[in-house]
C-alpha cells in the first residue's frame, strides 16, 4: 500500500479530514453528519420495503406452495449459504472497525479495513455465482417461463420458487456489488485522507448502507436455506 | 487553498454574521450527545462473535431437525423451525442494528424512523398472512353443493350438544325447507307428522277441515298446496317426494317419464 501523495498533500500542513468544513447551510459539521445520517436511514427504510415485497411474495407463495417450497428449498446447500453468512457478518464486522479506525486516525487500520470489506464482498459474490447461480442455472433451475427447464422437478410451482429465489438473492447480490463500489469509493477518499476524528461522514453513511444488506442476508439466509 | 483553520472554527465565520449567532444562540449544539460513540474493537468482536453462534444455532436448529426426523422418526410441525430460525433472525438483526449500526447509541429519531419502516413491513406481512391463513375456512364455507331454496347456511344458527357438553355450531346441509320439515318430522315421528300435515293443509274443500286440537286450527294459517296445480311444476321440490312420504291426497301428478305404466 503506497503512501499517496494526498497523504501529505500539495498545501502540506495537514491532512484532508482536519481541514474539512461542513457545507454552507450547516450550522456546524456535527449537524452535517446528523443530518446525512437520518438522510441515510430514510433512504434504508425504502431499501426495507423493497425487500419487504420480495418478502411478503415468499410468504404468499410459501403459504399456497408448500410442497415448492420444501422442494426448493432442498436444492439450495445450507453450507454454502451458511459460509456466505460468515463472510458477510465478519465484513459487517470490518465495516465497523474501520469507522472506529477513523475516529482514532488509525489511517492504515482504516484502509485495511476498508479493503478487507470489499474482498468479503467480493468472496460472497464468488461464491454465489460460482456455487449456486451458475450450477443451478444450467442444470435448468432457473426462473419460471422462458427460463427454467429443469427436467426432474416434482411439485408444478418450482419455478415460482427459483423466480422468488433468484429475485431476492439477485436484487441482494445487486446490493452486495452497489455496497462494494461505493466502498471502494470511500476506501480512495481514505487514500487521499479524506477521513479522521474530525470528518468520518462518508464512512459512516457507506457502513450504514453495509450493514443493511448484511442485515437482508441475515433472513433471506434461514429463509431460503434452513426451513424446508 | 490554503486555510489554517483549527478544528472547532464555526463554518458560518467565513459570513459576516453576528457574534450571537455565531455562539449558536438557540443551542443546538449544547447537549449534543450522540452519533459520535467510539466503540471500542473488543465490543465489535463481542458482537461478531455472538452474530456467529447465533449463525450456528439456526443452522444446528434446523439440521436438527432433519436428524430428528431421519434417525428417530420424530416429525416436528413445520412451523418449529420456522419460528425458532426467524426469532433467531430477528435477535441477530436487532444485534446488527444497535451494534454494527450504532442505533443505541444514536439520536433516537433513526430508530424511530427504522422502527416505523419495520411497522410497515410487519402491516404487509401481517394481513396478506391473515388473509392467506383463512382461507381456507371460507372455501369450506362455500364448498357446499347448491341446493335449491338454500341451506339458509347464514341464517339459521344450530347448535348441538356434543358429548362433552359443548355446543357446536352445525351448519346446515340440507335444503332451508326440508331442514324445517325433518325437525318436526324428528320430533313427533312419522304417523303423527302425517296427520299434522293433513290438517295443514286444506285439500280442496271436503278433505282437510280445521281441527281444534291442531296447531293449525286458525283457518288463516291453512295453506293450499299448490303441488299438482301445474303437472310437474314442484315434482323436484315437492317436501313429500323428497321425505319419501305419502302423506295427503292422490294428486300428486303423474310425471311425463312415468305416464307409460
Amino acid at each position: 500500500m503506497s503512501t499517496l501523495p494526498a497523504q501529505s498533500n500539495s498545501s502540506g500542513d495537514a491532512p484532508l479530514w482536519k481541514k474539512y468544513q461542513a457545507a454552507n447551510h450547516y450550522r456546524s459539521k456535527e449537524e452535517e453528519f446528523d443530518a446525512c445520517k437520518l438522510g441515510m436511514w430514510l433512504f434504508l427504510t425504502t431499501e426495507v420495503l423493497l425487500f419487504a415485497g420480495i418478502f411478503v411474495g415468499y410468504a404468499v407463495f410459501r403459504m399456497l406452495y408448500p410442497e415448492a417450497w420444501a422442494n426448493g428449498s432442498s436444492y439450495l446447500d445450507w453450507r454454502w449459504g451458511g459460509l456466505n453468512t460468515i463472510v458477510l457478518l465478519v465484513s459487517s464486522y470490518t465495516m465497523a472497525v474501520s469507522i472506529h479506525h477513523a475516529q482514532l486516525n488509525n489511517q492504515a487500520a482504516l484502509k485495511r479495513n476498508l479493503l478487507i470489506t470489499i474482498l468479503c464482498g467480493a468472496a460472497f459474490i464468488a461464491i454465489k455465482l460460482t456455487m449456486e447461480y451458475i450450477p443451478k442455472w444450467s442444470a435448468g433451475k432457473a426462473p419460471g417461463g422462458s427460463f427454467f427447464s429443469y427436467p426432474f422437478a416434482t411439485d408444478p410451482h418450482e419455478p415460482l420458487w427459483w423466480g422468488i429465489y433468484y429475485c431476492g438473492t439477485g436484487i441482494h447480490a445487486l446490493h452486495v456489488l452497489i455496497g462494494m463500489s461505493l466502498i471502494f469509493w470511500v476506501y480512495m477518499k481514505a487514500r487521499k485522507g479524506h477521513y479522521g476524528p474530525n470528518h468520518y461522514t462518508g464512512v459512516e453513511v457507506v457502513g450504514l448502507y453495509w450493514h443493511l444488506v448484511d442485515l437482508i442476508w441475515i433472513f433471506l439466509f434461514p429463509l431460503l436455506y434452513l426451513i424446508g | 487553498m490554503a486555510h489554517s483553520h483549527h478544528d472547532h472554527v464555526h463554518p458560518h465565520q467565513n459570513f459576516a454574521h453576528s457574534e450571537a449567532e455565531q455562539v449558536d444562540p438557540h443551542g443546538f449544539e449544547s447537549g449534543h450527545k450522540h452519533g459520535h460513540v467510539i466503540l471500542p474493537v473488543m465490543t465489535l468482536r463481542t458482537v461478531l462473535t455472538l452474530l456467529l453462534v447465533l449463525t450456528a444455532a439456526t443452522v444446528f436448529a434446523s439440521r436438527a431437525e432433519h436428524w430428528a426426523q431421519e434417525f428417530f422418526h420424530i416429525v416436528l410441525p413445520g412451523w418449529v423451525n420456522v419460528v425458532v430460525a426467524l426469532s433467531i433472525a430477528v435477535v441477530k438483526a436487532t444485534i446488527v442494528a444497535m451494534y454494527f449500526m450504532q442505533l443505541r447509541y444514536d439520536n433516537p429519531i433513526n430508530s424511530v424512523i427504522f422502527l416505523f419502516c419495520l411497522f410497515g413491513v410487519i402491516l404487509f406481512m401481517g394481513f396478506t398472512a391473515m388473509d392467506l391463513g383463512v382461507r381456507n375456512r371460507i372455501y369450506n364455507w362455500k364448498a357446499g353443493e347448491v341446493v335449491q331454496g338454500g341451506t339458509g347456511g347464514s341464517y339459521i344458527n344450530r347448535y348441538e350438544k356434543k358429548d362433552d357438553g359443548t355446543e357446536e355450531r352445525v351448519a346446515p346441509s340440507q335444503p332451508l325447507y326440508l331442514h324445517a320439515r325433518n325437525r318436526l318430522l324428528e320430533k313427533v315421528g312419522a304417523e303423527k307428522f302425517n296427520e299434522l300435515e293433513h290438517e295443514a293443509h286444506l285439500h280442496g274443500g271436503p278433505h282437510g277441515k280445521p281441527d281444534a286440537t291442531s296447531p293449525w286450527k286458525d283457518m288463516a294459517n291453512l295453506s293450499r298446496p299448490r303441488t299438482g296445480t301445474t303437472p310437474g311444476l314442484f315434482d323436484a321440490a315437492a317436501p313429500a317426494d323428497a321425505l319419501g312420504s305419502t302423506s295427503h291426497s292422490g294428486s300428486a301428478p303423474a310425471e311425463p317419464a312415468k305416464s307409460a305404466h
